[in-house]
């Protein structure tokens, strides 16, 4: 019911992001070093008392398109996933959430670490809504690549934070070379009060 | 420097007094809180009310009379009389307020938290009061030392938040802060910090419990952690049932140290095994997440009641095992057996903050007082067993901490009648006729979340959030004073705004009115229609969420003006503009050298390319600019802007800061620019922690009309956040404004716009000055530190207030406050 996510996004991220820690992937054929991960929280303006994450990270498809100088670079299926967790060393400690990020993933439940033991946890009950991707089709090598930062990346919209707790993200992604794995960011959930009428349920 | 720049307007009669100086004109300056001290609503809806919310409350020793309240927005409240009535503590001057504490064995000592005051020299965080809150400090070891914190910001902008007070050894008091647990083993005299995980700096300790002996039980960002130390080392769970990160509540058994209870986000916890790990669950029966709690009062026998609020109170019965030990079932019943809601059904207003118990006993303590978004209720109940199941009542007088979503006002002849509407966070809508009274009669038509008013002399128009069905926020036509009328027949598309500092709707003629909804700009030209039929203005180009409407008119020409995006007014916006009312028009932008990223603005009734604003987008921070050719050419209010930070007392874009609710994630000073109407010589800007301005000249010159550094000692209120002004002219040369503030009610300020005026100042500011160095201020004296000593070339009767010297690295710091009135300059 209040903010939309901010339209300066250096505003905004910059009081409600914080940077965690460099993810390290213990992998023979580990990728390049983390990639930046942005995150933004609001209230929903379509749904009473909903607080919603917006994550959004440079589309891992640029580099395979940058290195193969081919635009079908980026038909590639790269297995990309947004991880997250409302402990501090959840990563760690494998207590986390994942969402695939493929293109038709809408509405999408989390799925949980193994080591999770609780699927019920209120703070894991969340909805992948929407994920937006570059547009490729029809735009050149030189100007999808030699555009703004915001003009190749990623972003989705998670559903449903508990308020008040600190989430911490991270984006997996198998690219062909390994797996990279994005820095990790923490924000926290707004509340998002609703006062209702008498009468109205709670 | 202009000395103007220094100076404080303030009410001469108390200056008068405070200063010994009996011959300055009366009612130059006239300062009143006007707003209302009890809810007409309450009788028939608890969940209207006057009270704004209130966080931590607190009882003192051996009485149930003394109390205590911490307000989310405005200050520290107190009442001697069993919460029957409230007044404020002005001399604690942090406004966001967290928790407060009274020490057991010493009634005049008191503890209060705080969340970040804008201060470069913080006050915030944690406060401590030896004479039962007339004046506080904070000690200087209460800031976290260097390089302690998990980033540097936490200890340049401190919060501090939950209380303990060790029950078997008052010396020993703890704090939650943002940094860390600050524990003073001295009442307060000193303390030190500790991080319960050392290794990734020191994050927010949100809560902390003392019990059995002195374990500390603490919550925050990094779980759950329990010491039995005294702080020097931490355990906590290792497995995955283990406590989230995040803000939250904790509490612990009466009977037994190893059994827990924790609220984080909406989800409560309980741990029977000392924290090892956090097993058990109840189910939450009214989730928000507001700002949730659990506490814990022994009963008889092996019996405690474990009391939880969010949106609304209850009361779990819980009993301790004939042989207590680790483990074993839960100890308390499932939720759905919880008795209550004590809440609206019981005469308190939902969405609770924290709950007191009497005092005089450790058994069966009757709660005595409880808070909420709607200010504190006391029970009705005095005897156990019937207190444990509350009636609440709201006080005869109290607080007046509301948080104004928007304002608006109708002038009428005469000194008294005047019509002030104005809408609340979770406090519903207030409108009355008699704003000029000594004490205006308020009517509190409608509950819950109130946000845009706006009105004519005939009708008042408000918004009103949150209804379960269709539309959740409605828009309501009533008669002057909000009384009577209904829901509009007819709305335009989209939704209604809500939520929001800017406004959303505004007249521009007789029954003319627009309205900002999700789908654009809309006006009617006949409000008393039925239907009203509604026309979007410039469809093609509107701003995509357009906010802060302002109308003007040049001629017989209206012109429209929207920001987008930014609609608190502490974020950057674009500025946009459409000329007429027919809706085939363009929107166009109006920027500040191609640029501007405008925070709060105003547009001059009378002229529309009069246009003053806070520009948030400059590559060096916030500043005040206006322009008078409709933004071809900017000019920078520089005297302004030093207001805004008050010489250099506060920081004009803070990172840490509390922005809503409990999101602190850093704020501007401005809150905001208003033009008068009535005389475009005149023009009020106010600030988030810096005070209320005003120009008489049209903005070249800026007077601070109140005191944001010491209310109690100077006499002259400290107005925060104050975001909505009314102007009103009914005696000649005197200006008249009403304003709304984010979590300090309504208040009235009066000043004479005369030359006598401006050649009376009350000089009152804070110097700074090493022993490395002297400074001019305060009357032009010459200020200069000694070791241990701040001097005057003027004598100390050239001043007055207080000067304190003290340490800061290798040098002396002498910090003084100085005041005292000039009649000419």
């Amino acid at each position: 019911m209040t903010d939309h996510p901010k339209t300066i996004a250096g505003v905004a991220l910059a009081a409600t992001c914080v940077l965690v820690a460099s993810a390290v992937i213990a992998q023979d054929n580990e990728g390049p070093g983390p990639f930046t991960l942005q995150c933004e929280v609001y209230c929903s303006s379509e749904k009473l008392r909903t607080a919603n994450a917006r994550l959004s990270w440079a589309d891992p498809r640029m580099r395979l398109i940058r290195e193969a100088n081919s635009l079908d670079a980026a038909d590639r299926d790269l297995g990309e996933e947004i991880e997250t967790t409302v402990f501090k060393d959840g990563f760690e400690e494998n207590l986390y959430a994942s969402f695939p990020t493929k293109l038709e993933a809408r509405e999408l439940a989390p799925r949980l670490a193994p080591e999770t033991a609780d699927a019920n946890l209120r703070a894991y009950q969340l909805l992948l809504t929407g994920v937006s991707r570059p547009a490729i089709e029809g735009r050149s090598i030189e100007a999808l690549l030699g555009g703004s930062p915001q003009d190749v990346e990623t972003s989705a919209v998670i559903e449903g934070l508990e308020p008040g707790l600190t989430y911490y993200w991270r984006v997996r992604v198998q690219m062909p070379d390994g797996v990279e794995i994005s820095q990790s960011v923490a924000c926290v959930a707004p509340v998002c009060p609703a006062d209702l009428q008498e009468g109205d349920a709670q | 420097m202009n000395i103007f720049m220094r100076s404080v307007w303030a009410t001469v009669s108390l200056l008068a007094l405070a200063l010994g100086s009996p011959t300055q004109a009366q009612h130059d300056i006239t300062i009143a809180e006007i707003g209302p001290t009890q809810s007409s609503l309450d009788p028939s809806d608890p969940d209207g009310a006057s009270g704004g919310r209130v966080n931590g409350l607190a009882t003192v020793a051996g009485t149930d009379r003394i109390l205590y309240a911490a307000s989310e927005w405005g200050g520290l409240w107190k009442s001697t009389d069993a919460g029957r009535t409230w007044s404020h503590l002005n001399g604690h001057v942090p406004t966001a307020t967290w928790d407060v504490e009274v020490d057991p064995g010493n009634e005049n000592r008191v503890y209060a938290t705080s969340f970040y005051d804008g201060r470069v020299d913080s006050r915030a965080g944690i406060s401590v009061s030896t004479n039962a809150g007339s004046t506080w400090t904070k000690p200087a070891s209460a800031s976290p030392p260097r390089n302690f914190c998990d980033s540097e910001v936490r200890r340049e902008e401190p919060s501090a938040f939950g209380i303990a007070i060790d029950p078997s050894n008052p010396n020993n008091v703890y704090v939650g802060t943002n940094c860390g647990l600050a524990i003073s083993t001295d009442r307060g005299g000193t303390w030190r910090y500790v991080d319960p995980t050392p290794a990734d700096g020191a994050d927010d300790v949100w809560d902390v419990v003392l019990h059995h002996g002195g374990i500390i039980d603490l919550c925050g960002q990094d779980g759950h952690r329990r010491s039995t130390d005294g702080g020097a080392t931490w355990t906590t769970a290792t497995g995955a049932n283990r406590l989230p990160s995040g803000r939250c509540s904790i509490a612990a058994s009466p009977d037994e140290a190893h059994v827990l209870f924790a609220v984080v986000g909406t989800t409560i916890y309980e741990s029977d095994d000392g924290g090892a790990t956090w097993l058990n669950r109840y189910t939450n029966p009214s989730p928000q997440g507001r700002i949730p709690f659990v506490a814990t009062n022994k009963r008889d026998g092996r019996a405690y009641d474990l009391w939880f609020g969010d949106v609304r109170l209850y009361r779990g019965t819980c009993q301790t095992p004939a042989t207590p030990g680790p483990g074993g079932a839960q100890r308390c019943q499932a939720s759905a057996s919880w008795a209550g809601p004590f809440t609206r059904s019981a005469g308190g207003h939902d969405d609770v903050g924290d709950i007191a118990f009497d005092s005089r006993t450790a058994t069966n303590a009757c709660p005595v007082l409880f808070s909420s978004d709607g200010g504190v209720y006391f029970n009705t109940q005095s005897a156990s067993p019937a207190c444990h199941t509350p009636a609440w009542e709201q006080p005869n007088r109290t607080p007046r901490a509301v948080w104004n979503w928007d304002m608006a006002g109708v002038r009428r002849t005469g000194t008294t009648p005047e019509d002030v509407y104005f809408g609340n966070q979770d406090n519903g809508s207030f409108g009355t006729t008699d704003a000029g009274a000594a004490v205006p009669t308020w009517n509190n038509q409608r509950c819950c979340d109130g946000f845009d008013v706006a009105a004519d002399s005939t009708r008042a128009l408000s918004t009103i959030c949150c209804f379960g069905g269709g539309r959740s926020t409605r828009l309501f036509v009533s008669n002057p004073g909000l009384t009577g009328g209904g829901e509009i027949n007819t709305y335009p598309a989209g939704n209604l705004r809500g939520f929001q500092q800017l406004d959303s709707i505004a007249t521009f003629g007789p029954n003319q009115y627009a309205v900002i909804s999700s789908s654009g700009v809309f006006l009617t030209d006949n409000i008393g229609a039925n239907p009203v039929v509604w026309r979007q203005i410039g469809a093609a180009t509107s701003p995509a969420s357009a906010c802060g409407i302002r109308v003007s008119r040049s001629g017989s020409t209206v012109m429209f003006f929207v920001k987008n995006g930014g609609c608190d007014g502490d974020v950057g916006g674009t500025l946009w503009r459409y000329t007429g009312t027919a809706s085939s028009g363009t929107w166009s932008q109006v920027t500040r050298g191609g640029a501007g990223q405008f925070g709060v603005y105003d547009v001059d009734t009378n002229n529309p390319n009069r246009i003053i604003a806070s520009d948030l987008g400059g590559p060096s921070g916030p500043e005040m600019v206006m322009t008078a050719n409709g933004g071809t050419t900017w000019t920078k209010l520089t005297q302004l802007d030093a207001l805004m930070t008050g010489n250099g007392d506060f920081r004009y874009q803070t990172r840490m800061g509390p922005r809503r609710f409990t999101s602190l994630t850093g704020y501007p000073q401005p809150t905001l620019v208003a033009f008068d109407p009535a005389d475009r010589d005149v023009i009020v800007a106010a600030a988030a922690d810096a005070g209320v301005f005003a120009s008489i000249d049209g903005g070249t010159n800026w007077k601070l009309l109140t005191d944001p550094n010491n209310p109690d000692r100077s006499g002259v209120a400290h107005i925060p956040r104050a975001r909505h002004a009314h102007f009103e002219h009914d005696e000649p040369e005197v200006v008249r404004v009403y304003l709304g503030t984010q979590g300090r009610g309504v208040w009235r300020v009066s000043f004479r716009k005369t030359p006598e005026v401006l050649k009376r100042h009350y000089i009152y500011t804070t110097l700074r000055v090493t022993n490395s160095g002297s400074t001019r201020g305060c009357g032009y004296a010459n200020w200069s530190c000694m070791t241990g000593l701040c001097r005057s070339d003027l004598g100390s009767s050239a001043w007055r207030g207080w000067a304190g010297c003290h340490k800061s690295g290798s040098s002396w710091l002498c910090v003084f406050e100085c005041g005292m009135v000039r009649e000419t300059f």
